[in-house]
């Protein structure tokens, strides 16, 4: 399967990663394997055959409506780089 | 902006579709055990799972689920019996998770519709249905602060993961008085239904417009436009105005309308561009691995159904059928959910609907308007009480203006009293006592012989006269009511 550059390139936007021209011949090629590989699954006919959307039999793992656990603020924030007493800091985004 | 002409106008058709969020009124959020609440301490209700820390899981609040059924039952949707959650993957600093755990392929409710009336622009009455495409389910997002310091934006995670449904309309309103009817009547129907407050100012009730314009007749959608923060129905009335005069403008001067989203300014009742809307596809759904689909058997959505709060439509019919209502007093009294459960008890209380549907409608909501939009179950007034007072009107021992211009304001001072010995103290009592009371008419008349022959010969207006004396000679005691039909009586 063929994969262009614009098409590598917006993927990598997508997750926020940066691709360098240098890494793009080794990526492309890296992906068109993997894409390949996976497109033997289109020989199959599933017509008749339901969307699988979970492997795992269980279904309705539900709670009840009651609070608990939460966390302190000072708990909270402690692992966040940049912050202030009260509130986490981004670089400004505005839209 | 240039004034288009009302002809130019005309010759349009605005098409709108609405994405209303509601917040729902859970304890906690929606996939974690955080309490869900407004107005908090900024990041004092979050969890460990909702700053997205490595290795916690997601878990389904129930309650999360059968509000939103409720919703949709309320709306005649179909209910999904097997409902999955899917991952809307995004990057935004209000969402630690980089996605936005929704629902794509499988949404909890289908189809249904949304029953509204409105006067159109001429004043005509229009009643249809707005059809509904499907309600989901999914978690808000963090509030983020902009202008709280210069170079950073300030995060504030307590409303990541309040419980929302999306509730998403068919491209089927054509007015901003039928979209604003049609608004009004979801923030009716989830404040009845007791899972949102309805509250658009603090945001628990938000609502998105898509609009596009076409020519009236026209099988092609235009370019849809997608506007949003409005924080009142009335804006966001006033944003269809607006938006839908922008559009035209530029389809009658051959502009291109982009595909995008614009935010509506109140001060300016103005829309802006805000950026270009991505194609669906780069949200990349997929479904969430860490939930597991949800199940609804005919047992759990039976049960749901039960558990419902009575539906303004329900009640409406049951005031008209069985209370004997006329419709406009009917909606009147449905218009809120508090009103009509007051009313309700109250005319148990009296026993004659007729008369508490009176007083609900008349002192009751008076005060509840003029005292900062009271609900019904604050008025200091008890049920009982009330039902004493109306009671007295009733059996004629007090006039209904004494009972409401000098009694109710008493008893609004001092809810304590008893409207009886009110009306004993005050000598409001009527005196209702035929044989006493014919004794001062016999009297009146006899009094004023050429007036009664006046009276007699046809000046019927002297009425007035005769009564005034009756009443003075009483006291005010007297019952006018049966002053009138005792002098016609003896007059006739």
């Amino acid at each position: 399967m063929k994969i262009e550059k614009e098409t590598l390139q917006k993927i990598a936007h997508l997750a926020r990663l940066e691709v360098k021209p240098e890494e793009e011949v080794a990526l492309l090629a890296s992906m068109e394997s993997v894409l390949s590989w996976m497109e033997q699954l289109n020989e199959l006919d599933t017509t008749n055959v339901k969307p699988l959307t979970h492997i795992a039999p269980e279904t309705n793992v539900l709670r009840d409506d009651a609070p608990k656990s939460q966390l302190a603020r000072h708990q909270a924030l402690r692992n966040s780089p940049v912050k202030d007493d009260t509130f986490f800091r981004v670089p400004k985004v505005m839209e | 902006m240039t004034e288009l002409s009302p002809d130019i106008l005309s010759k349009y058709e605005m098409v709108i579709g609405l994405e209303v969020h509601c917040q729902l009124q859970t304890q906690t959020k929606i996939f974690a055990t955080d309490t869900n609440q407004f107005g908090a301490e900024p990041n004092t209700n979050v969890s460990v799972l909702t700053l997205a820390h490595p290795g916690t899981l997601p878990k389904l609040n129930k309650k999360a689920v059968e509000y939103a059924i409720r919703m949709g039952l309320a709306c005649g949707c179909d209910i999904t019996r097997h409902t999955i959650f899917d991952r809307k993957n995004y990057f935004y600093p209000d969402l630690p998770k980089g996605f936005q755990t929704s629902q794509d392929k499988f949404p909890i409710c289908v189809g249904g519709g949304v029953a509204v009336k409105f006067k159109d622009k001429n004043g005509q009455t229009c009643e249809r249905t707005v059809k509904v495409h499907h309600i989901h389910l999914e978690e808000d997002a963090g509030k983020s602060v902009h202008d709280g310091a210069a170079t950073d934006t300030l995060l504030d995670y307590n409303r990541a993961g309040t419980p929302l449904i999306e509730m998403v309309s068919d491209p089927d309103l054509h007015s901003a008085e039928e979209t604003g009817a049609y608004l009004t009547e979801v923030r009716r129907l989830v404040r009845y239904l007791d899972i949102c407050d309805g509250n658009m100012e603090e945001g628990s009730l938000r609502c998105d417009l898509n609009i596009s314009v076409r020519l009236h007749g026209a099988k092609q959608l235009g370019v849809k436009v997608e506007v949003k923060n409005m924080n009142s129905i009335r804006n966001v009335m006033r944003a269809v105005e607006v938006e839908f005069r922008r559009q035209v403008e530029m389809v009658e001067n051959n502009e291109t309308i982009l595909m995008e989203t614009r935010s509506y300014d109140p001060e300016t009742n103005q829309t802006q561009g805000m950026r270009l809307k991505e194609t669906m596809n780069d949200y990349r759904y997929f479904p969430e691995p860490d939930l597991a689909p949800v199940v609804i058997s005919d047992e759990w959505l039976a049960r749901i159904e039960n558990e419902m709060p009575p539906l303004p439509r329900q009640l409406f019919d049951k005031f008209t059928n069985e209370y004997g209502l006329s419709n406009n007093h009917a909606a009147v009294l449905t218009d809120s959910k508090d009103v009509a459960l007051y009313f309700e008890q109250l005319g148990q209380a009296v026993g004659n609907y007729q008369a508490a549907a009176n007083w609900t409608i008349g002192p009751v909501k008076t005060y509840l308007n003029e005292n900062n939009d009271l609900t019904a179950n604050q008025f200091p007034v008890s049920i009982q009480t009330l039902a004493n007072l109306i009671q007295l009107v009733e059996q004629n021992k007090v006039s209904n203006s004494t009972a409401t211009q000098k009694i109710l304001p008493l008893l609004l001072q001092d809810s304590t009293q008893s409207p009886l010995e009110l009306a004993q103290q005050n000598n409001w009592l009527q005196n209702s006592d035929a044989g006493a009371l014919e004794q001062i008419i016999d009297q009146v008349l006899a009094a004023m012989p050429d007036k009664v022959k006046e009276y007699q010969k046809g000046k019927k207006g002297l009425m007035g006269l005769f009564v005034g004396e009756i009443m003075k000679q009483s006291k005010g005691s007297a019952d006018p009511k049966m002053v009138n039909q005792l002098l016609a009586q003896k007059l006739g």
